[in-house]
């Protein structure tokens, strides 16, 4: 069990502020989703809290360390990052995708020990993979892509999890199942940080929502607090409207601001 | 077939070495040719087995299984099967800082002079292509750089030829331009193989990295790869064996390609576990393109990277025409 935490952490790159003063914590348990408009700092902020982004001051701790002293290795054992996902460079076997998650522990994908390889059939088991595990990545659909991405990051079994847009383009079926793969993990007792673009699906799945707005976290709370219709008209520019269904905000947008 | 590949090759590179030991213009039977090899027998077969046939077959091997391993390297870094030490420009400047020491007489110093000189142009090609992809992650502006070096590097030893003192340094220098490895002696080889081994064995720890680079840079950080050391070991690695390979046969270029290419399917796409097929591949087929170099009915010998280039040339244009576009 761990969890992640920045304390007022600015980012600069290139001269320009792409993160200000940015607070946030991430428990065991809990999923945490991110939203804002383009450009507003979902990805810097993921990738400062893994020490990816230039940190200009601000602290962060991944399981009470700050990850810019940790080794590359180090680092993935405590936190699984699937950055904005690209397609895979060679066409590799469903499997050997997935049992890259195992690299941190210095696993050969063509030869996996016995702990990695019951790592890797757990990871294609909760994203529904297990029966894709001899096929091609370049022969799946992009939804399957989605789930194998995931499924690469839950075989590392680090108790964090920080994905970014991981459920981009997708539709709504197969968001579904990514974002419960998602949940399954939270539910297990690890914490995740979820970059999404869906704020009905965000507050279907995350305890927590975490609003940013020119690289500024401008709410952070729960779903029925953070969505109303004055927050979401500073983020996206939209005037919506909300109705609770199931328990969950659902949000319907009548046109732009 | 997947488990089948590393002894298949193994056994090809066997029956090629031994056919490039058994096949040449002196006829020489296997009861002559065998023992003379192992150093009995008449001094001419001696001569003929031990100081021509043996060191041409091993340069034509190395040459093949180092170019082989740094394609598929190289591929791996760049998350592009069209990577190659040739094509990206790191055997022609190889070539050209060698036959620089060549054309001021620098070589005639030391058998090591000429290939510590092409590791040095390799690894400042790999270098500079490297920090460009750094800046640019586009393959395309990184061929144009090897378009660029390879067409520098060829004008550069057109202007050595022109100038060439003599007629023996003329001959040599054409050797290094079009590749071959006629004239090879055991000194050359004692010289270039340890850096060979070195640089392969480099690349070859690196190979789990290049696995991981399968799903791009920053994933594959978020992964635990340490990118700059993957980054530096490849540079290291690919600039000491293409250098030292270049020393042995000059500049030969499609090899990098075409093998790695051939033995994708069977290993499941992995960079990892291209290189080792890879390398025995591009060895087998180096050694058999020599064979032919040295048996087609030519009035004088064809070089070997002509022969090399007349299959591996139209083999790069279909694997390009072939791919699928999105790489930038």
């Amino acid at each position: 069990m761990a969890e992640l935490r920045l304390d007022h952490v600015h980012v600069a790159i290139e001269g320009r502020v792409a993160l200000r003063n940015a607070s946030l914590r991430a428990s065991p348990g809990e999923l945490v989703a991110v939203l804002g408009a383009n450009g507003a700092g979902k990805s810097t902020l993921l990738r400062a809290a893994l020490g990816l982004a230039p940190r200009v001051s601000g602290a962060v701790w991944l399981d009470g360390e700050d990850p810019v002293r940790m080794s590359a290795q180090a680092r993935a054992r405590k936190a699984a990052y699937l950055p904005q996902t690209r397609a895979h460079a060679w066409p590799l076997r469903v499997r050997d995708a997935v049992a890259l998650g195992r690299f941190a522990y210095g696993a050969n994908i063509a030869r996996l020990g016995a702990n990695d390889a019951a790592a890797v059939d757990r990871a294609l088991a909760a994203c529904g993979l297990t029966d894709f595990a001899a096929r091609r990545t370049d022969s799946l659909s992009g939804g399957e892509t989605a789930r194998v991405h995931v499924a690469r990051a839950l075989a590392s079994e680090a108790p964090l999890l920080l994905a970014d847009e991981p459920v981009a383009a997708l539709d709504p079926r197969h968001a579904w199942l990514v974002m419960e793969a998602v949940a399954a993990f939270v539910r297990g007792g690890g914490a995740a940080l979820v970059v999404l673009h869906d704020a009905s699906l965000a507050a279907r799945f995350a305890h927590r929502i975490v609003m940013m707005k020119q690289g500024r976290i401008i709410a952070d709370g729960a779903p029925a607090d953070v969505l109303t219709p004055a927050l979401l008209a500073e983020t996206y520019g939209v005037a919506a409207r909300l109705a609770m269904l199931d328990g969950a905000p659902a949000i319907a947008v009548s046109g732009p601001t | 077939m997947t488990r089948a590949l590393v002894p298949l090759l193994i056994a090809l590179s066997a029956v090629a070495l031994a056919a490039a030991l058994l096949i040449g213009a002196t006829p020489l039977p296997l009861e002559r040719a065998l023992p003379a090899l192992f150093g009995a027998g008449a001094p001419g077969d001696r001569i003929v087995m031990q100081d021509i046939r043996l060191p041409r077959a091993a340069a034509a091997y190395l040459f093949g299984a180092a170019l082989g391993l740094c394609g598929a390297a190289l591929q791996g870094l760049l998350r592009n099967p069209l990577a190659e030490p040739g094509v990206l420009g790191v055997s022609a400047t190889a070539s050209l800082f060698a036959t620089a020491t060549i054309f001021w007489g620098f070589a005639a110093a030391s058998p090591i002079v000429a290939p510590l000189a092409a590791i040095a142009g390799a690894l400042a090609a790999t270098a500079l292509l490297s920090a460009v992809a750094l800046r640019i992650g586009s393959i395309v502006t990184l061929i144009l750089i090897g378009v660029g070096l390879s067409s520098f590097a060829g004008a550069a030893m057109s202007v050595m030829l022109n100038m060439a003192p003599n007629p023996f340094t003329l001959f040599d220098l054409i050797n290094w331009t079009q590749g071959s490895v006629a004239h090879r002696s055991i000194a050359d080889l004692a010289a270039s193989t340890p850096f060979l081994v070195a640089g392969g064995a480099v690349l070859f720890a690196a190979r789990r990295g290049l696995s991981a680079l399968t799903v791009g840079e920053e994933a594959a950080a978020g992964l635990g790869l340490d990118l700059t050391r993957l980054r530096l070991a490849v540079i290291a690695g690919a600039g000491l064996a293409t250098g030292a390979a270049v020393s042995l046969a000059g500049a030969i270029g499609f090899v990098g390609i075409v093998a790695p290419h051939m033995v994708r399917p069977f290993v499941a796409h992995d960079p990892a576990r291209t290189l080792a097929p890879a390398a025995l591949l591009g060895g087998a087929l180096v050694t058999l393109a020599d064979i032919i170099v040295r048996i087609a009915p030519t009035p004088s010998e064809m070089k070997l990277g002509v022969v090399v280039a007349l299959i591996g040339a139209p083999a790069f244009v279909w694997i390009a025409a072939r791919r699928r576009g999105g790489d930038g």
